[in-house]
């Protein structure tokens, strides 16, 4: 153990400028990997803990009163349903929506998006309705956090910044390997295993991996401290599901960051690191 | 006297089938010291890598300390690496200091500091570099970098020093100097194979002198 801290010690003593700036780079990339990938995650969370208690995009809801006799529910539900401008409207039970909440829910999906804000005009002036909301496309995006074009956009991005991160990790490696070449020839020509070369290399890129991983949940904690503050946020990410993303993306941090590390072993095979020329 | 190197109808060829080295019969006693010259590419350092266990050898037997070379797996390649010092042509220095250079093999090597650090001391001693240790090793001069070459080769203690053309780019009188130096290592009853370009300085001709010419060995 203490000839790996030793050669993984003389390994990051031979780090210079470039190369550190090729690591953080590849480091940064693995961050802004890990905060898609957190990103990702957040709108799974909205869904099971939002307040809206699962009202698709583009409806009108209705709360009706507890108080309302089931003749009256009925008779509304008719009115409703025989306006031109409603496509469909279904009746559930408020417990159903909400445990614990009494009353009912009409959800009136209107015929256009236009005429929404109408509905909501008529049915406000209605005796026994509590309250009437719309559920527009774009506030539902922002209550579960990423539409799906985004989703889209971040996958590709998961993509493209592991293989950015890869690549300048490679970069990185091959310029702090060169610097770092006699080292290995006089290791190998002594008969030190490989096995004591490699893994300072590849504990170099889980270092890298580790401390994108680190930033990851400072993001994290930082994002919910602020969401305790903002009802809005805070419907976006619980503790305990904060607390599975920052493992999640630290376990992930310190994979890609092993990944890269091989990637620099790879790199020892090279003759330009045997023995003899 | 036992027998340290027994070389046998060694061969090697290039990828392009080039013979460089042909039928080579090679002896060497524990404890001796002996010089292997002859011009430039004649199979000398091909010839020392293939005895280190560096380079496979394709044809032949080669058997050194009674280990056959060709049969070693690659864990018994190492341990066979630790018992063999070896000085490669064209040594060049890591950009450390003196003493530095010679911790660097043992720590990775496995060695403790102070282990290493005794280690290498004994070694500057006996290549007399030792008021140099804290030296950086790219202010050294030519023949004191051979001396840490050297130094480094032997820090470990090992059976057999293979020195691959220590003389090089070296004057008359360094040349002698190297050769009296690898008189005293080989003095302490270690093995010496040295490998140099013809001609050899004179303290070389009173020790066993075997000719390399076109892929085969003389004397031998």
């Amino acid at each position: 153990m203490s000839t790996f801290f030793f050669l993984f010690r003389e390994l990051l003593g031979s780090v210079r400028a470039r190369s550190a700036l090729y690591f953080s780079l590849s480091g940064l990339f693995i961050l802004l990997f890990l905060c898609s990938f957190a990103l990702l995650l957040l709108p799974a969370s909205s869904r099971e803990g939002g307040s809206e208690g699962g009202i698709p995009a583009g409806q009108v809801v209705v709360h009706l009163s507890p108080r309302l006799a089931a003749a009256t529910v009925d008779a509304l539900y008719l009115q409703i349903r025989e306006r031109p401008d409603v496509a469909r409207v279904s009746f559930r039970f408020a417990q159903e929506v909400n445990p614990g909440e009494t009353g009912g829910y009409f959800f009136i999906e209107p015929a256009s998006p236009d005429a929404a804000p109408a509905i909501v005009r008529v049915l406000e002036g209605l005796d026994g309705v509590s309250s009437v909301e719309t559920s527009g496309g774009d506030e539902t995006d922002n209550a579960s956090g990423i539409g799906i074009q985004t989703r889209f956009g971040l996958l590709g991005g998961l993509v493209v910044f592991v293989v950015l991160s890869l690549l300048l990790a490679r970069k990185g490696f091959s310029v702090l390997l060169r610097s770092f070449a006699n080292e290995v020839r006089l290791m190998r020509l002594s008969g030190v295993s490989e096995w004591m070369i490699y893994p300072p290399v590849v504990g170099l890129g889980l270092l890298v991996g580790l401390l994108a991983g680190l930033l990851l949940i400072v993001g994290i904690y930082l994002f919910q401290y602020a969401a305790e503050a903002s009802a809005e946020l805070g419907a976006l990410m619980s503790g305990g599901h904060a607390l599975a993303i920052a493992f999640a993306g630290l376990s992930l941090g310190i994979f890609i960051g092993g990944l890269c590390g091989l990637f620099g072993v790879s790199i020892l095979s090279s003759r330009e690191f045997e023995p003899l020329p | 006297m036992s027998v340290m190197i027994q070389v046998a109808e060694l061969g090697y060829s290039t990828e392009d089938g080039i013979k460089v080295l042909e039928d080579v019969h090679l002896r060497v006693d524990r404890g001796e010291l002996v010089f292997l010259s002859g011009p430039p590419s004649a199979g000398k350092s091909l010839l020392l890598g293939l005895l280190a266990g560096h380079i496979p050898p394709q044809r032949g037997q080669i058997l050194v300390y009674g280990r056959n070379v060709a049969r070693l797996n690659r864990e018994k390649t190492l341990k066979f690496r630790r018992q063999i010092g070896f000085l490669p042509q064209g040594f060049a220095p890591l950009p450390r200091t003196v003493m530095e250079n010679l911790t660097f093999k043992l720590r990775a090597l496995g060695d403790f500091k102070e282990q290493g650090e005794e280690k290498a001391t004994f070694a500057l001693e006996t290549v007399g570099l030792l008021r140099e240790q804290t030296t950086p090793a790219e202010e050294l001069t030519s023949l004191e970098r051979v001396k840490l070459g050297l130094a480094i080769a032997i820090c470990d203690d090992p059976i057999l020093l293979l020195a691959d053309g220590p003389f090089d780019g070296l004057n008359p009188d360094d040349q002698t100097e190297v050769c009296e130096l690898l008189e005293r290592i080989n003095g302490r009853g270690m093995t010496v194979l040295v490998a140099g370009r013809d001609p050899l300085p004179s303290p070389a001709q009173r020790h066993r002198v075997l000719r390399m010419a076109d892929g085969t060995v003389n004397g031998g």
